[in-house]
């Protein structure tokens, strides 16, 4: 609800002393309220159910089985930065008849209070009181002269509220055994969180272990404009044995819509806030078989824009550009990593994301779709060289590397780029099911601070110590590739009769990806590295690596299924003793044939090379050994 | 989403949110609260009617019974399978507690610029939730959202935690921003015929078990069997013959992280534990209930662990849980509940928090509080405790069904005692001899009674006696308690608790202090406490 102040210039100036004479109440045009307030708890189905199976449903733009153990830490949230004081309260005249302009809808302004028990509504004439309401938002006021009137009843036939979410939570284990049992030790041991090689964002993670996510998204607003808000969570509290600071991001999305209404045969849309945008995912209804974006996933605030244009009645024109910066800038001086603050490092810089993406969409019994993307990630930000002239320093005190971080040269930090091109393609048929395809090539340069893009291989960070090397600080290339397939037995033999899933079925989905770098870690920070490996001896450096799973699930009864997944892991194309299986049978348990929620038991056992090894991890394993077994009770759900 | 309800506070008092339906017998339901319309017999032979329970509901706030007698309530379902349902529910509780004191008193001498008269937020009082002193008189925060959307036969919930609104907090505790606690899945499979009710529960969510309230966790927040917060799985199984219903439970919990040995135990992670390993606990309950009025439980909980990262030589350890309890619904007479638990620690200081006995958390928690520090988790707990309420207002209008409409005058008695037998040899103040871990006997008791006498006013009061050691009775105190009690009807969702509470000290009355909590016998605890609290559901 949007209101305007009374343009009376000085006497506007006059009334703003009226709070130091005894209180007012800024007074809007009245709103074109409806009698009464509407129930938020309307709510609109969500979409499609999608299928059952593994490379279950993702949401758009969350990520899909965060960290089970490594975190993804994020630091604390920071306390809003102080407001501005708050002009003082102005009072304009009880009007003696609405004079305000036209209310949105067009309806006549209130000619009388029609709010029984009102309470606080910003601009609501009928309130009275000393202070300012407690659920006042605690910021300035907003640009334009315009009065926010949260709390306010909305109309019904127009605002809604919307509430949708996904909940995946597992409970998982994996076995191991003691090297050596003392005294009232058993030999087989259990390990919470699991301690196989599998783990979030990383090559090695073939999403075996279920994991923890939790969204619940939230929506209010109207045909054209709604606000979005996210809360999720990789690690719910109640089962947890003490408080893994980062884990609850708390409100983590959140943004405003816009739904522009169709000029001819172009439609737009646009989001500006705190949001997620993932690019090159090779499922139907998610990344694929695997985790990992094969172009890139883009998370900050900023704005997107998307449009697409209906060149025939069957071909459509994609259009997309968003600009993004980091959530919080670079971290203050003086900030000292710790655990306490999820390890936050002042020496990331600002960082920022621009992107642009182009596709085509031809629509018939089967839909092709392919796009063509181009991001680039950098940063250019003089406060993270340690600077000569600090207070703490005598003045020409020379500014020294920090020996423990390889990656990065304090004393002489470049601006760091990261650039990705890459490309996405799909055919969907009605009958045999979804074949996705991708591919990027990622070229950084300096990149190991950045953060905002996360590559097939990662931020700059994971990308720098993964995939490229810590000697080449972030400086190296990545061509990544990827296909999926996914199709279902039971509508490829009903056809031409369509199929419901409302009966037996085996649904298959089988993928592969690969990644291969090169990087120059003779040069890091544009200075020759001592005692930095030559590339014939880089282990980095020329590498490929792949996996391919296949994973089947045949649904017999309404209620239960079996399901098995396969997948071959090859870290590195130089050394063969790191590859190694998995195989991961379970048990999906649902109430209907279709539905919203499963239950999964699972039972995952690795088949490790003689130098299978975690890749740049926080998993450490007693006597430097990995599980290989896990067991899995997961259930999840979607609305 | 609201449900207007009909108190049930005469019989229960203070309360928040149980829900157990009358529609499917399963544990979640809404509870028409008037127990004095229920009969001696089910509707019908073999078919099951409101259903008796084993344990609390995980959507139940994890909070103490409110002041004033009133019961929370929530979690309606749907009705059909076709029909998919948002829920939005919660609880509040906002407490200011002002402790006062005197720098004398405290053995100190007021300065220039200084008063003799001080005061302290939060009060410095032997109320701590996890020792046995707590009594639950002084009000702590809690927010709790309850999220669900499902149909009659699955349903998903979410819940959102905070113990602490950071507008008040004088410096940020992440840890009481619990954020999303609960996140779990609710079954109510349909079996054929009516015979059999049954309901599964998949995720992370907290079991209770020995609950005094008849909706909530009783005067002292304190379940008396155990309380287990993990991931896992919980199965319920109702059968019923004529009057009779019978009544299966099992479960399976787990952990989702555990610190590792890198983590130094802070304030910010809640003081994390890496010599605690992965902790499993499974339990099966066997549960009797007859015509609505009396159910009989029998409870075997065992929690173990066998990690080899809490510690190269630290042994598994295990604790075995054997309880009893019985529930009586008595009518216009009122609700009884007791209960027996025997708890059986064997070398368990690896085991973490899943599971919580009598507040504690886990193995180091139960020595902590119990075992004694050189227990190394060993020895054992006779625990027994109960509580009765009774609505005098429901009890002198029989037999006209009272409304709660009225006036009323609730009473409850409530006590807990248990005993320790420990391998630890130590005492609580060993520089005095006194407070042995070993053959400790910890008792307390207490009374309270409201009177509401206006459909906007009630008063109350409330005595309290603890002894942590019945021995030693100078480590006692007591505690009264008055308060004013205003709510915007006899039967609203809401309150504002005006309280004053004298705690009467022993010489050597104990309080916990400082940043981890520890027993500071330097430490003069307040005599006085001051709160005004606002409570609501919906």
């Amino acid at each position: 609800m949007l209101g305007r102040m009374h343009p009376f210039g000085p006497l506007a100036f006059a009334l703003a002393l009226a709070p130091v004479l005894g209180g007012a109440r800024v007074l809007a045009a009245a709103p074109d309220a409806a009698a009464g307030a509407p129930s938020p708890a309307g709510t609109t189905p969500t979409p499609a159910t999608p299928p059952t199976g593994a490379g279950a449903a993702i949401p758009p733009g969350a990520p899909p089985n965060p960290p089970t153990g490594a975190s993804e830490i994020t630091p604390a949230p920071v306390p809003p930065a102080a407001s501005p004081p708050v002009a003082p309260q102005t009072v304009a005249p009880a009007p003696t008849a609405p004079t305000a302009s036209a209310s949105p809808s067009g309806a006549a302004p209130l000619q009388a209070d029609e709010l029984p028990n009102a309470g606080y509504v910003p601009g609501y004439r009928a309130y009275q009181g000393l202070s300012l309401g407690p659920s006042a938002p605690r910021v300035g006021a907003l640009p334009g002269g315009l009065t926010a009137g949260f709390g306010a009843p909305m109309p019904l036939t127009q605002w809604s509220f919307k509430w949708s979410g996904f909940l995946n939570d597992s409970f998982q284990s994996s076995i191991g055994r003691r090297m050596t049992t003392g005294p009232d030790q058993t030999s087989t041991v259990f390990h919470i969180p699991p301690m196989t090689v599998d783990e979030y964002a990383s090559f090695l993670g073939t999403g075996t272990m279920p994991g923890q996510w939790i969204a619940l998204n939230m929506s209010y607003g109207n045909p054209i404009v709604s606000a979005n808000l996210a809360l999720n969570t990789w690690n719910p509290t109640e089962p947890t044995t003490y408080y893994q600071i980062g884990s609850q991001n708390f409100v983590n999305d959140a943004y405003l819509r816009f739904d522009i209404p169709a000029m001819g045969e172009l439609k737009t849309r646009a989001m500006v806030g705190y949001f997620y945008t993932t690019y090159g995912a090779i499922g139907q209804y998610g990344l694929g078989i695997y985790t990992n974006p094969l172009v890139a996933l883009v998370r900050g605030v900023g704005e997107n824009v998307a449009g697409e244009y209906r060149l025939t009645p069957t071909v459509r024109l994609l259009l997309e550009e968003g600009f993004m910066g980091n959530r919080n800038g670079k971290i203050p001086d003086g900030t000292i990593a710790s655990a306490g603050n999820g390890s936050t490092n002042p020496g990331l810089p600002a960082a920022w994301v621009a992107h642009l993406h182009a596709g085509l969409v031809r629509e018939g019994t089967t839909t092709f779709k392919a796009q063509l993307h181009l991001l680039t990630n950098w940063a250019q930000d003089d406060r993270v060289q340690c600077q000569n002239a600090s207070t703490l320093a005598p003045a020409g005190t020379p500014c020294f590397d920090n020996p423990t971080t390889h990656e990065i040269n304090e004393s002489y930090v470049p601006n760091a780029h990261l650039t990705v091109v890459g490309f996405d393609a799909s055919a969907n048929h009605t009958t045999y099911g979804y074949l996705g395809l991708a591919g990027s090539y990622v070229t950084g340069k300096s990149a190991y601070p950045l953060r905002g893009m996360a590559t097939f291989g990662g931020e700059g960070q994971p990308l720098t110590d993964r995939w490229w090397g810590t000697q080449a600080g972030g400086t190296g290339s990545l061509y990544a590739a990827g296909i999926n397939y996914t199709a279902s037995l039971g509508r490829i033999l009903s056809a031409p009769l369509p199929f419901r899933s409302d009966g037996p079925d085996l649904i298959v989905n089988a993928g592969a990806v690969l990644g291969y770098t090169t990087d120059d870690a003779q040069t890091v920070g544009g200075a020759t590295t001592p005692g930095a490996l030559p590339s014939s001896l880089d282990p980095f450096n020329h590498r490929l690596r792949y996996k391919l799973g296949v994973d089947a699930l045949y649904t017999y009864w309404s209620w239960m299924g079996f399901g098995v997944r396969v997948d071959r892991v090859t870290p590195s194309s130089k050394d063969a003793a790191q590859t190694f299986y998995v195989l991961a049978p379970r048990l999906v348990f649902k109430t209907n044939w279709m539905t919203r929620e499963t239950i999964t038991l699972l039972y995952g056992k690795w088949f490790y090379g003689s130098n299978t090894h975690p890749d740049a991890s926080s998993i450490v394993a007693p006597d430097g050994r990995l599980d290989d077994q896990l067991i899995a009770l997961n259930v999840n759900m979607w609305w | 989403m609201r449900d207007r309800m009909k108190t049930r506070g005469w019989t229960s008092a203070l309360a928040a949110v149980l829900v157990v339906s009358a529609l499917a017998g399963g544990l979640g339901g809404v509870r028409r609260a008037r127990a004095d319309e229920a009969k001696g017999t089910v509707d019908a032979p073999g078919e099951l009617a409101i259903d008796p329970a084993v344990s609390l509901d995980p959507s139940t706030p994890q909070v103490a019974a409110l002041p004033g007698g009133v019961t929370p309530a929530y979690g309606q379902r749907s009705l059909s399978e076709g029909e998919w349902r948002f829920d939005f529910h919660g609880f509040l509780t906002a407490p200011l507690n002002m402790g006062i004191n005197t720098r004398t008193a405290q053995h100190m001498t007021p300065g220039p610029g200084q008063t003799n008269l001080v005061l302290h937020a939060p009060p410095v009082v032997p109320d701590d939730l996890e020792t046995f002193s707590h009594t639950g008189v002084t009000p702590t925060t809690y927010a709790q959202l309850n999220f669900s959307e499902g149909n009659s036969v699955v349903t998903g919930n979410v819940s959102i935690v905070a113990k602490q609104a950071n507008v008040s907090e004088s410096f940020l505790e992440p840890a009481d921003q619990l954020g999303v606690t609960d996140v779990y899945l609710t079954f109510l499979p349909r079996p054929a015929g009516n015979k059999l009710h049954l309901q599964l529960l998949v995720g992370a969510f907290t079991t209770r078990y020995g609950a005094t309230g008849e909706y909530d966790e009783g005067r002292y927040g304190t379940p008396l069997i155990a309380r287990i917060s993990g991931v896992g799985e919980l199965a319920t199984a109702k059968t019923g013959y004529k009057d009779w219903t019978f009544i299966f439970e099992e479960g399976l919990h787990g952990q989702t992280n555990k610190a590792s040995s890198s983590v130094t135990p802070d304030v910010w992670n809640n003081f994390a534990d890496p010599g605690a390993g992965s902790t499993f606990v499974a339990h099966a309950h066997v549960g009797v209930g007859y015509a609505r009025r009396l159910t009989v439980g029998g409870h075997f909980i065992r929690a173990w662990s066998q990690d080899d990262r809490d510690g190269e030589n630290e042994p598994d350890g295990r604790i075995n849980i054997f309880a009893g309890d019985v529930r009586l619904g008595l009518g216009r007479f009122g609700h009884f509940y007791a209960a027996y638990s025997y708890t059986s620690a064997l070398q368990a200081r690896s085991l973490s928090r899943v599971l919580s006995v009598l507040n504690t958390q886990g193995g180091p928690g139960l020595m902590n509080e119990y075992l004694g520090p050189q227990s190394n988790g060993t020895g054992s707990l006779s625990t027994f405790g109960g509580q009765y309420d009774l609505s005098l207002g429901k009890l002198v209008s029989y037999p006209v069904a009272f409304s709660g409409d009225g006036p009323d005058l609730v009473l409850s008695a409530f006590a807990l005692q248990t005993h320790v037998t420990t391998p630890d040899t130590g005492s609580f103040a060993p520089a005095l001899g006194l407070g042995a871990f070993n053959g400790a006997t910890k008792r307390k008791f207490g009374v309270e009674g409201t009177y509401s006498m206006l459909s906007w006013l009630a008063a109350s009061m409330r005595f309290d006696r603890v002894d942590p050691f019945t021995s030693d009775k100078d480590f006692g105190f007591s505690v009264l308690t008055s308060r004013i009690i205003l709510h915007s009807d006899w039967q609203s969702t809401d309150q504002v608790v005006i309280q004053y509470a004298h705690w009467f000290n022993g010489t050597l009355t104990t309080v916990r202090d400082g940043e981890p909590p520890m027993y500071d016998l330097s430490v003069v605890p307040d005599s006085d406490v001051v709160s005004i609290s606002a409570s609501m559901w919906w």
